[in-house]
């Protein structure tokens, strides 16, 4: 999963840049509105932790993007602010949670769990596409009930294709998924070809069909 | 050479010429003088000499003797400077001195009337005055040449900071130049050129780096939705396999722009020094990351890591551009690496070099450091990444040098 942490105070996106990285997130950054908007223009995000304010604009105004460009994506609003009105305009503009400063990171890592819970597996605990099945809270993947061992990699790309599921995704936003945003300065992606060799084999293994298919020229897509 | 230094030179040397032409044209008129003087007092004695003897007077101790001349000379009148042979104080020496000799015939005998003056006392007078006002000459040379230096140097003490603070000017710092006021016109004018044309480099800095960002940030926008409509494009049934190629390509080619625009965006940034802050930053600590994040592209090559990392090697350095300097050098010696081939990590206090196992190149080693630069016509990369290396070295006051041996690549960056 891949998240956005929109924040001009340094220390703080270190902090919990540091933290979530460790939870397994793919985490970017951006210091102010102006790179903020750019980020959200160019790249997708499952969810953006995101400040209201900022030294050069409203993070509401990039509420209003985020939500124009991909509803999809989880909002989590974190202010210094305690005032009620900040709090309904940004639920009100789309914004899925509410976090005040300060926060533990335990918190904020809980939050952006149960974000991605009700905004990616439909509020269920865990997500199964026929006969594979997913614990995101305990990262294990079941085949037809017995437990499969993958790596990071494979389990993060399994995760984002029944995510995706029966969506068409290019080399490039698989990559700029799992391996972050700065993945596109990449000249070529070949590295995932062995990650998906490597999950696809481990699949069949256990008996599950492979959903896996291969579009010509365009990338790959998981389904039916 | 200094203004000053110039001023001082011409006027020492017309002093000079001054000095030598007055105290040589004083030498003269005086000595001009003094001898007229002189000529006109032998001219008095040989008078009163000729009126004594037409009255016969007597001639006190002059020695008068009979003028037997073979042919005398009538009317002889000249003065001239003759030597004297003389014995003074027991010393045989000459000495100089103006004579009147005349001739004439007075009461029927011809007289050669000779009347000398020493000369050497005249000689000593005119040098004396001569040295005298040569000296009040030089004085007045001196005590101008002093006088002179320090109204220059106070005169120019407010052009002098000016020039220091215009050579301490940098369009980057977002400052105004701050100039010292003075009532001199030249130096007005001057100061008002120089603040118009610092104000007007500020501007157009400004809007410059406002312009490269702008165009940049506002060039991602239609990128981006050619992307996302392309995404949408792909995931539609029944596509033909031309169909799938052309939305491929856009695809990629739509990817390769953005990418353009984001590097070319970070070397204006770079130019703008809007990387400005440094840290103290941990070498070893940011190469290990580097190379955690390129993991998968170096395990897909099958290469091989060497790393010779001497601990606790820290520097000053902007934190992103830094990230960016070593993620660009090991990004190339993958890229450029052989399948199976090696890549070396070599960090000391005063250096870091990358290396990789590689073919030699085909052009100067200097000139893939500059801009659009690559190997091959056929690679996917721009040939940015290395000259936003040397960018990023040339902010940090680094050099990078690239060598080829032993069928490796060298890139050394020395701090």
């Amino acid at each position: 999963m891949k998240i956005l942490i929109v924040e001009d105070e340094k220390d703080l996106v270190d902090v919990t840049c540091k933290y979530l990285k460790k939870e397994d997130f793919v985490c970017e950054f951006a210091y102010n509105f102006f790179d903020a908007e750019d980020k959200l223009i160019t790249y997708n995000y499952d969810i953006v932790i995101l400040d209201i304010n900022l030294p050069d604009g409203s993070g509401m105004d990039l509420l209003k993007i985020i939500k124009k460009q991909s509803p999809s994506t989880g909002v989590l609003i974190v202010s210094a602010r305690n005032s009620l009105d900040d709090k309904l305009k940004g639920l009100d503009l789309g914004a899925d949670d509410y976090i005040t400063k300060p926060f533990h990171l335990a918190e904020l890592n809980s939050r952006v769990k149960s974000l991605i819970r009700r905004q990616k597996f439909k509020g269920q605990d865990s997500i199964t596409f026929h006969e594979i099945e997913i614990d995101p809270t305990a990262k294990t993947v079941k085949v037809n009930q017995e437990a499969i061992e993958l790596t990071r990699k494979e389990y993060n790309l399994l995760l984002y294709f029944i995510t995706n599921k029966d969506r068409v995704l290019t080399k490039e936003s698989i990559a700029e998924h799992l391996w972050g945003d700065s993945i596109d300065m990449a000249d070529n992606f070949d590295f995932i070809y062995t990650h998906m060799r490597n999950l696809r084999r481990k699949l069949k293994k256990k008996g599950a069909t492979d959903y896996l298919q291969t579009i010509y020229g365009l990338g790959y897509k998981f389904g039916d | 050479m200094k203004l000053i230094n110039k001023t001082r030179r011409s006027y020492i040397l017309y002093s000079i010429i001054i000095f030598i032409m007055s105290s040589a044209v004083i030498y003269f008129i005086f000595k001009n003088i003094v001898t007229k003087r002189q000529d006109e007092k032998l001219l008095r004695d040989k008078d009163i000499i000729e009126q004594r003897i037409k009255y016969d007077y007597p001639l006190p101790i002059f020695d008068v003797e009979d003028f037997k001349a073979k042919n005398p000379v009538k009317d002889t009148l000249y003065y001239k400077d003759t030597l004297m042979y003389q014995i003074v104080k027991g010393v045989e020496n000459y000495e100089l001195y103006r004579q009147l000799t005349s001739v004439e015939t007075l009461q029927g005998r011809t007289y050669k009337i000779i009347t000398r003056s020493s000369l050497v006392k005249n000689h000593e007078f005119i040098l004396a005055i001569s040295l005298s006002v040569g000296i009040v000459i030089l004085l007045l040379i001196i005590t101008f040449f002093f006088i002179n230096t320090m109204v220059f140097n106070q005169l120019l003490k407010p052009f002098n900071k000016n020039l220091n603070s215009l050579k301490n000017f940098s369009v980057e710092k977002n400052k105004s130049i701050e100039l010292e006021q003075t009532d001199i016109d030249e130096f007005k004018i001057f100061n008002d050129s120089v603040s118009k044309l610092t104000e007007k480099l500020r501007n157009d800095f400004t809007n410059l780096k406002e312009f490269t960002d702008n165009a940049s940030h506002e060039m991602q926008t239609p990128l981006a939705i050619m992307q996302t409509k392309l995404e949408y494009l792909m995931q539609s049934k029944n596509l033909k396999h031309e169909e799938k190629k052309l939305i491929s390509d856009i695809y990629s080619a739509s990817k390769r722009l953005s990418k353009l625009n984001k590097t070319l965006l970070m070397l204006s940034k770079i130019d703008n020094q809007q990387y400005s802050n440094k840290e103290e930053i941990d070498i070893n600590e940011i190469i290990v990351e580097q190379l955690e994040i390129f993991e998968d592209f170096i395990s897909n090559k099958k290469l091989k890591v060497i790393k010779k990392l001497k601990p606790d090697v820290k520097i000053e350095a902007n934190p992103m551009l830094f990230d960016t300097i070593i993620s660009n050098l090991i990004g190339n010696s993958i890229k450029h690496n052989v399948k199976g081939g090696t890549i070396e990590v070599v960090t000391d206090d005063l250096f870091i070099m990358i290396s990789n196992t590689g073919i030699e190149l085909k052009t100067d080693s200097d000139k893939i450091f500059e801009r659009f630069k690559k190997e091959s016509t056929a690679s996917d990369s721009f040939g940015l990444g290395l000259a936003i290396v040397k960018k990023i070295c040339d902010v940090h006051d680094w050099k990078i040098k690239h060598t080829f041996t032993d069928q490796m690549h060298h890139f050394t960056i020395y701090f």
